[in-house]
């Protein structure tokens, strides 16, 4: 994968503005991500893990340009594209797609699954002959020809999730953003939709953001894998070596909560505690987030704030105490 | 047999619709032993919640319980008798997947746990707040007095599960069910949640029914495993002989289509299809639409049999089924 990235973030800042509670009252942002970068190669699914909370869906969405960017860049196919506007900004939407979560409220339950699939070619201008392409889109997600006349409602979840891929790639996308696509669906169905990911992937060259909070999921799809927490990527590494090697003291403890479903493995176990509960972005703690909870805790990490960095050459994390 | 805790034989519950009725649970058989702890897998509509609500009194129009029958201690319980009060709340208890909705918003959480207290124990009020500081600390909330007088937007979400399980475990009850209790919460959390579960098991010798779909869980915490299909047990078994030996082609399906966190498979096996509607379910074995060793043999009645140490309701029980379906 030494070609040019698809997609390449640096350091990324995202604020929400919170309700400023008066109007003479100064107006309070909250900083939910913050130096967040990461490239993205063609054809490479990149998973982003994070607990709730972490920032991992803000940067989905800001990657997508539907969230303001307060600071750093976001590179796609070469161009930057952090403050397009207008007809461009319309035009590229065409290249990056989503797929969302919940396929219940995702689809509009008064469209027919032809207008459905057909509305981003509508929209894009390329309505005319929609109709052999909606059919074949539908066959290629595994949904027959005719499930085109019928409305959401008569799908079950994972048709839908289909429904909602076949949507996502009309406009043959290069990029998809893939907001926790399986974590609504039952097991055996899951895993339809895995594999289905994984095909159009290989077929089409896709590239995939996968963002999810299943760990043995997105170790399944991803080719290399950050981990986010309070706002940062704390870890980047080939899922290989972060599952199997894992540096960041989060991540550590993330991985080891993750059940494993073999009963001897895993009532053999040991948890790697981080005692206390997620960090509250709204007030974070001085130099590394972590530290509160973290058992190598120094004063440097109290005081300053670990950058990410290599510690092997495909291998970063944001530690003070872990060094390659 | 009487050394069960809990009992049921051929359970049978509807839900009349305008559509029809919808079979929800078509002979569901299981039971537990005192501090047991058994999981009841399976994917959403194949009844598992249904069976708690059943055990629980919960089951109300449109939905009613048809057939078999609950025993507890080897006594019918039925929400109708007026003895089941003093069993459902207090010896067998109930934990729900989302704490925000299961708990009162415009109470605090300390006059929650009171009222359980002072409803089952007839303790004082002031008996049963102290009471409630203890359980607190059990169940590892820091500042037990403080969290009181707080409200459940206050807490966050592993804290609010917590206190679900404070009150839960407020009679010293023999039974508890936990449906999906750790779903809604991140995994280190929910880790906490399981461990506070297994430490309750050892201390008050609290017997588990464990609802949920997450193998891993089932495979940490459990000692034995029903596993449910369009509304029947389709398998059950030790955990070790389930995730080891599974005999039921779901089953074998279920495991194998669960992405590993310690081993990277290529490739899914991946059940194709979904599970059948229980407005009108098949005769025959619900599964064989989806199943890779069905023939014309499975069209008729699948009961579950003694198979090895557990039992199936498969008669192509012990193949491997999905040999070549990678």
């Amino acid at each position: 994968m030494m070609q040019a990235p698809i997609l390449s973030v640096s350091g990324l800042a995202i604020d929400y503005e919170l309700s400023s509670g008066g109007l003479f009252r100064k107006r309070r942002t909250l900083n939910a991500v913050n130096d967040v970068s990461f490239d993205l190669f063609p054809g490479e699914t990149l998973g982003l893990v994070g607990e709730s909370g972490s920032g991992k869906t803000t940067v989905g969405r800001a990657v997508l340009r539907r969230l303001g960017v307060a600071q750093g860049k976001i590179i796609f196919d070469g161009k930057d594209i952090t403050h397009l506007r207008g007809e461009e900004l319309r035009r590229l939407r065409s290249r990056m797609q989503i797929v969302l979560q919940d396929p219940y409220t995702s689809l509009n339950p008064r469209m027919k699954v032809r207008d459905i699939v057909a509305e981003p070619l509508r929209v894009h201008g390329l309505a005319e002959g929609s109709e052999m392409v909606v059919a074949e889109l539908l066959e290629r997600v595994g949904l027959s020809r005719d499930a085109a006349d019928r409305y959401p409602h008569s799908f079950s979840g994972g048709q839908r999730q289909r429904i909602g891929i076949a949507r996502a790639l009309a406009l043959k996308p290069s990029l998809i953003v893939a907001d926790e696509p399986v974590s609504a669906l039952d097991v055996s169905v899951r895993a339809q939709v895995v594999n289905l990911l994984q095909d159009l992937q290989r077929d089409f060259g896709l590239s995939y953001l996968f963002i999810a909070h299943d760990l043995a999921v997105v170790r399944h799809i991803s080719h290399r894998v950050a981990i986010m927490y309070a706002g940062r990527i704390v870890e980047i590494a080939p899922s290989e070596e972060i599952y199997n090697r894992p540096i960041h003291p989060y991540t550590e403890s993330l991985l080891s909560a993750v059940p494993v479903a073999n009963p001897k493995i895993q009532r053999a176990r040991q948890r790697i505690i981080a005692p206390g509960e997620s960090v509250d972005i709204a007030d974070p703690p001085k130099g590394c987030r972590f530290h509160p909870r973290c058992a190598l805790a120094t004063q440097r990490c109290r005081e300053e704030e670990p950058p990410l960095l290599h510690k092997t050459p495909d291998h970063s994390a944001a530690c003070w105490n872990r060094p390659a | 047999m009487n050394s069960f805790l809990l009992q049921i034989n051929n359970l049978e519950v509807n839900f009349d619709t305008r559509a029809g009725t919808v079979q929800a649970l078509r002979g569901v058989s299981l039971s537990i032993a005192p501090g047991e702890t058994l999981a009841i897998v399976g994917e959403s509509g194949s009844g598992k919640s249904v069976t708690a609500q059943a055990i629980m009194g919960l089951i109300d129009v449109p939905g009613r319980i048809s057939g078999g029958d609950i025993l507890w201690e080897g006594q019918p319980l039925t929400a109708a008798k007026v003895g089941a009060r003093h069993i459902l709340g207090k010896e067998v208890t109930m934990v729900f997947q989302n704490p925000m909705t299961s708990l009162n918003p415009l109470m605090t959480v300390g006059a929650q746990i009171s009222e359980v207290i002072e409803l089952h124990l007839g303790f004082s009020r002031q008996a049963a707040r102290k009471r409630a500081v203890e359980l607190l600390s059990l169940v590892g909330i820091s500042g037990p007095e403080r969290r009181l007088n707080q409200y459940p937007h206050e807490l966050s979400g592993g804290m609010r599960q917590r206190v679900m399980i404070a009150m839960g475990i407020a009679c010293e009850p023999k039974l508890l069910i936990a449906d999906e209790p750790t779903t809604a919460l991140d995994v280190t959390i929910q880790a906490q949640i399981l461990e506070l579960l297994a430490e309750l098991r050892e201390t008050i010798g609290l017997a588990i029914i464990l609802i949920t779909h997450d193998l891993g869980i089932v495979a940490g915490l459990c000692d034995r495993v029903a596993v449910m299909y369009a509304g029947q047990i389709v398998e059950t078994g030790s955990v070790y002989d389930i995730f080891e030996s599974p005999s039921h082609p779901y089953t074998q399906g279920l495991i194998r289509s669960t992405p590993q966190l310690d081993v990277k498979d290529e490739r899914l096996v991946s059940i194709s299809g979904t599970p059948p509607g229980l407005l009108d379910p098949p005769s025959g074995c619900a599964f064989l639409p989806r199943c890779p060793a069905g023939d014309g043999g499975c069209d008729k009645p699948q009961s579950l049999k003694a198979f090895g140490a557990g039992a199936v309701a498969c008669c192509k029980a012990g193949i491997d089924a999905w040999k070549e379906a990678v």
